[in-house]
């Protein structure tokens, strides 16, 4: 079924919301979601850069100021209520998941 | 050994097929050098190479970490960038298939779906009305309008080529939302959508040079010659999947014959059928057009032949075509009879009454019912005159073809029309 962009985050879309709750830009967003997923998830950096303008056009993050031509991003209330709602969202699918019991009966 | 393909720039659009393929390229010892105008060169390469593409980032940010990851930029194609990169275990650039999605989703925006649809109906119908309402079936109106001739075509190619531009747009996101865009599944759907544009644009060539009725020119038979071998070996080889290396002489052999048909086209196309107006249009631009010049017709630049009003008494502004040869002449002379009639028009009946009670020609009732109405129109119009070879006349204007000369002209007295036809050739010739 066809989706709207970002009715739902990916991982990687989460992890940058998430890096950016202090203002960062690009090469630090990278860094520090490889840091706290113990490289577990890393970002491309075609995949940052193609989603930074978007989230921005989205109105999740904002552009604080441009350093040594590096743009630096914080995320904005927008993008907290999405990230809250993505927890949300996570939350309802481990509390259907614990309900049934799902562990113990496989 | 360099190697050249031509069918890269189709996979190109296709991630992960185009990935695959360069680095299978690369094991083999070829590296991508770049992507040309006609062929996509590569070039000897040592090692295998991990290759990655992606799409709009121009910020320098962007560049300087690509660069931090050790790839090179090879080449840019339609913002689409091709990058290199020694070690094999460099990280991805695009991971995240959603976004990936995204891009792809850009490339068939929903507007284009609508725009193709609608519109290449709507020129196609356009089409289809013009043909229908402005073009009389006579090889002498071709003659004096071809140009117009080409628009009915261009508005059916046009139409066509949007209308599958749509559908294919609408068929290409859905198959992105169902995770079926591959090259394999695409492939041959862009190949036969290219592969018909062809066939429409060679039928159109091919009109083109039939209508003109006369192949006996070698350059015209060579022409078509070498564009029957074009489109045939086009098909051949587009339909072989394979990248591996092409063979040069045929591909030049193929080239060499494009700008060969090309250059030729333009040259017979500007020669043929070569009618001249000895009174410029811009002479009398203003009742021309405005009096009887179609919207689009105008927009595209094809004045419109109809004159009305005071304009066809003054003998200048009488037509007055010079024509190639004097077949064509005899073709013009015909459609001119018509249009000029259409200027006095009479219906049926009223026609074959007056051949009926005309006293040159002697036909009972039932001959003159079986005349079509444009041969009725001839034999009643028809006059014989020592002067020019076909005289025919309605009322005060007579249409007369004079060896591959055909007039329209105002005659103020009917009885002394050989005195007037003799000053004007006289004047004329």
């Amino acid at each position: 079924m066809a989706r709207r962009e970002f009715e739902t985050l990916t991982p990687q879309m989460f992890y940058i919301l998430l890096a950016l709750r202090i203002p960062r830009h690009g090469y630090e967003i990278m860094n520090e979601v490889s840091k706290i997923t113990d490289n577990e998830i890393q970002i491309g950096a075609g995949t940052l850069y193609t989603l930074l303008p978007r989230f921005e056009k989205e109105g999740f993050i904002q552009l604080i100021k441009e350093e040594h031509k590096k743009k630096i991003y914080q995320i904005t209330e927008l993008g907290k209520w999405k990230l809250k709602k993505e927890r949300k969202r996570m939350l309802k699918q481990i509390q259907i998941m614990e309900d049934m019991d799902y562990e113990n009966k496989n | 050994m360099k190697i050249r393909t031509r069918q890269f720039i189709q996979l190109l659009y296709f991630e992960k097929e185009c990935i695959e393929f360069l680095e299978e390229q690369a094991r083999n010892g070829f590296e991508l050098s770049h992507i040309g105008f006609l062929f996509t060169h590569f070039k000897p390469c040592q090692k295998p190479l991990k290759y990655q593409i992606d799409y709009h980032n121009t910020s320098e940010e962007y560049w300087s970490i690509v660069k931090d990851y050790g790839y090179i930029h090879i080449d840019t194609y339609e913002e689409i960038h091709i990058f290199s990169n020694e070690d094999l275990n460099a990280p991805d650039l695009q991971n995240d298939y959603e976004v990936y999605q995204q891009i792809l989703l850009e490339r068939y925006p929903k507007k284009n779906i609508i725009i193709g649809l609608l519109i290449g109906l709507l020129s196609f119908f356009l089409g289809c009305y013009y043909f229908i309402n402005f073009a009389p079936y006579i090889l002498g109106n071709f003659y004096l309008h071809y140009a117009s001739l080409f628009s009915y075509i261009l508005f059916w190619i046009v139409g066509g080529v949007l209308f599958n531009e749509g559908l294919l747009s609408y068929f290409k996101r859905k198959s992105i939302h169902h995770n079926t865009y591959t090259f394999s599944m695409w492939h041959k759907y862009d190949l036969w959508s290219q592969n018909i544009s062809l066939v429409l644009f060679a039928c159109f060539i091919l009109l083109l040079i039939l209508i003109d009725m006369k192949i006996t020119k070698f350059i015209v038979l060579l022409t078509l010659f070498s564009f029957i071998i074009i489109t045939v070996f086009r098909l051949m080889t587009r339909s072989k999947q394979n990248f591996e290396k092409r063979n040069k002489l045929f591909q030049a052999l193929v080239t060499f014959f494009t700008v060969f048909l090309a250059i030729v086209l333009t040259l017979s196309i500007n020669q043929s059928p070569s009618l001249q107006e000895d009174i410029p249009y811009s002479q009398y631009n203003t009742p021309f057009i405005k009096e009887s010049s179609y919207f689009v017709n105008s927009l595209i630049g094809i004045p419109n032949s109809f004159i009305q009003g005071d304009e066809i008494i003054d003998i200048r502004s009488s037509l007055y075509h010079e024509c190639r040869d004097e077949n064509i002449a005899r073709e013009v002379l015909k459609f001119e009879i018509i249009e000029t009639e259409r200027l006095m028009r009479m219906t049926s009946d009223e026609l074959y009454q007056a051949i009926e009670s005309h006293s040159p020609l002697i036909l009972n009732a039932k001959e003159t019912k079986a005349l079509s109405y444009s041969n009725a129109l001839t034999k009643y119009r028809k006059i014989y005159s020592q002067i020019v070879d076909d005289c025919y006349i309605f009322n005060n204007f007579a249409v007369v073809r004079y060896k591959d000369i055909v007039i329209r002209i105002y005659i103020d007295n009917m009885n002394n029309i050989d005195k007037t036809l003799k000053q004007y050739f006289h004047v004329k010739i």
